[in-house]
């Protein structure tokens, strides 16, 4: 063994495995870094996104239902009822999220 | 009837808010909500089809062949390549730093004969035996001056080397050589040449003879741009390999180097110089463009009569050792780019594919969660 590590090839060999394995270690730590903060974002982004659906989705269900009652909504193509909470919610929600939100989505807000 | 609530307040909803009706105090509807719905659903099924790219779900699936999350560990062709251009550099390097070496088993020996002919009927002079560690060759050569004229004599050179051919020129004539290798291993060989009276009846008063002799490797060690000669000389004793050949050794004979002074020389390579490691100093070293030389001058006469001697000489070769420099850079060149394209290519993948998998399922709960909290909203 002694000598194996006086071989200049086994040296030059174990420099070079040295080398890779510190290389393989440190992009698999950069990359799993970089993955979670890409994760992180995207459920950020997902988590702001999927409130925004389910409040309009809710919205849109209170909507139907009092259509069905009300013959002046239909006739005004109207679908979603808000609520003062849901107004309320969905102003919260483009106030803190608003970095989440695409600018399409932001100009529809800002309309 | 159009009514905004908290219109001063909620500004932008009053925005949101137009054509909407009320049917309550507390209830309004708006057409662009449909709108932002839509734009909202599908920027949200693209942020989930994004994450799941990104966790490793649909690249990969698509790289194996559409076979789902199968995992591969099969080598492309371009991991081969990338194998075969580390294996080369290994090879470069190792050709290039890699030392041959054949230290010589025994001395030199170098006898003439019969012993009664050599001190009254010939009379040798300028006694050299040459090197030539860059051609594998061994030059012997002396001037000879036969006294009593026609009378037969033979040399017998016990070389520690492996003897591939063997020319012996007299007067630019030829004559008769044999040589033989050992019966123990063949490092050793017996070079004979003989002058026989019917040629020494030929021979001028003085005159020159050359002994080349080629074997097959002249240097002790061995490496790019650097070759190390070692010989010694005296006679070989109960050598093995000396007794082995003791049937083709004609005797009686005399040392060759007893009767007068032998120069030693180890001609090198142009762009050659002998390193420090050169031992004892050369008595007369020639520094040329052409052919160098280092000689020594080894006498077997006096107190040191029963010794034997020694000469170790390194020749170094200026413009092969900068090609194993480069050879040696390339290789480490080779080595690198082939592991980090290896790395790139085939390990990078593997292990990302196996750490993805492992992350899947912690970000799957995660998202199942998110998931949860747009169905309690709902």
């Amino acid at each position: 063994m002694v000598e194996l590590l006086r071989d200049p090839v086994w040296q030059f060999l174990g420099v070079i495995a040295t080398a890779a394995i510190a290389a393989i270690v440190y992009m698999l730590q950069r990359r799993r870094s970089i993955l979670s903060y890409e994760l992180r974002e995207l459920e950020k982004r997902i988590d702001a996104y999927g409130s925004l659906v389910a409040l309009l989705k809710g919205t849109k269900k209170k909507g139907e239902a009092m259509g069905e009652r009300s013959g002046a909504v239909r006739s005004g193509e109207l679908t979603h009822l808000l609520e003062a909470d849901d107004i309320k919610s969905l102003r919260m929600l483009f106030q803190r999220k608003t970095q989440f939100f695409s600018s399409k989505l932001l100009d529809l807000w800002s309309v | 009837m159009v009514r905004l609530i908290e219109e001063d307040k909620y500004h932008k909803m009053g925005r949101i808010m137009q054509g909407a009706v009320s049917e309550g105090s507390r209830e309004l509807f708006a057409h662009n909500l449909s709108e932002m719905q839509k734009v909202a659903e599908s920027e949200f099924e693209k942020l989930k089809d994004r994450w799941e790219d990104i966790a490793g779900v649909r690249v990969f699936s698509s790289k194996l062949g559409s076979k789902g999350n199968r995992r591969s560990t099969r080598i492309s062709g371009k991991g081969l390549l990338m194998i075969g251009l580390i294996l080369i550099g290994v090879f470069v390097y190792r050709s290039t730093v890699i030392s041959a070496y054949r230290i010589p088993p025994d001395p030199v020996y170098l006898a003439v004969g019969p012993p009664e002919r050599v001190e009254t009927g010939i009379k040798l002079s300028e006694l050299r035996f040459i090197a030539y560690a860059y051609e594998n060759r061994i030059t012997i050569c002396t001037y000879v001056d036969f006294v009593n004229g026609s009378k037969p004599h033979y040399f017998d050179f016990y070389l520690p080397f492996e003897v591939v051919a063997v020319s012996v020129r007299y007067n630019w004539t030829a004559i008769t050589s044999d040589y033989h290798k050992d019966t123990v291993d063949g490092a050793c060989s017996l070079v004979r040449a003989n002058i026989s009276e019917a040629e020494s009846s030929m021979l001028s008063k003085r005159d020159y003879v050359y002994l080349d002799i080629y074997v097959q490797q002249l240097s002790a060690i061995e490496r790019i741009g650097e070759k190390t000669v070692i010989l010694s000389f005296g006679h070989p004793g109960s050598s093995d390999r000396f007794n082995s050949m003791k049937g083709y050794f004609r005797q009686p004979s005399v040392e060759l180097s007893t009767l007068i002074p032998l120069q030693v020389t180890v001609g090198a390579d142009k762009d050659s110089f002998f390193s420090s490691e050169t031992s004892p100093a050369p008595d007369v070293q020639f520094l040329r463009s052409e052919p160098c030389f280092a000689t020594w001058r080894i006498e077997f006469s006096g107190p040191l009569a029963g010794y034997y001697r020694s000469i170790y000489c390194t020749a170094k070769n200026t413009k092969l050792l900068e090609m194993r420099e480069l050879r040696v850079f390339a290789s480490g060149i080779l080595i690198s780019v082939g592991v980090s394209l290896l790395v790139e290519v085939e390990l990078r993948p593997y292990l990302a594919r196996h750490v993805r998998g492992d992350e899947q399922e912690d970000q799957t709960t995660k998202n199942r969660q998110s998931h949860g909290t747009a169905k309690t909203h709902e």
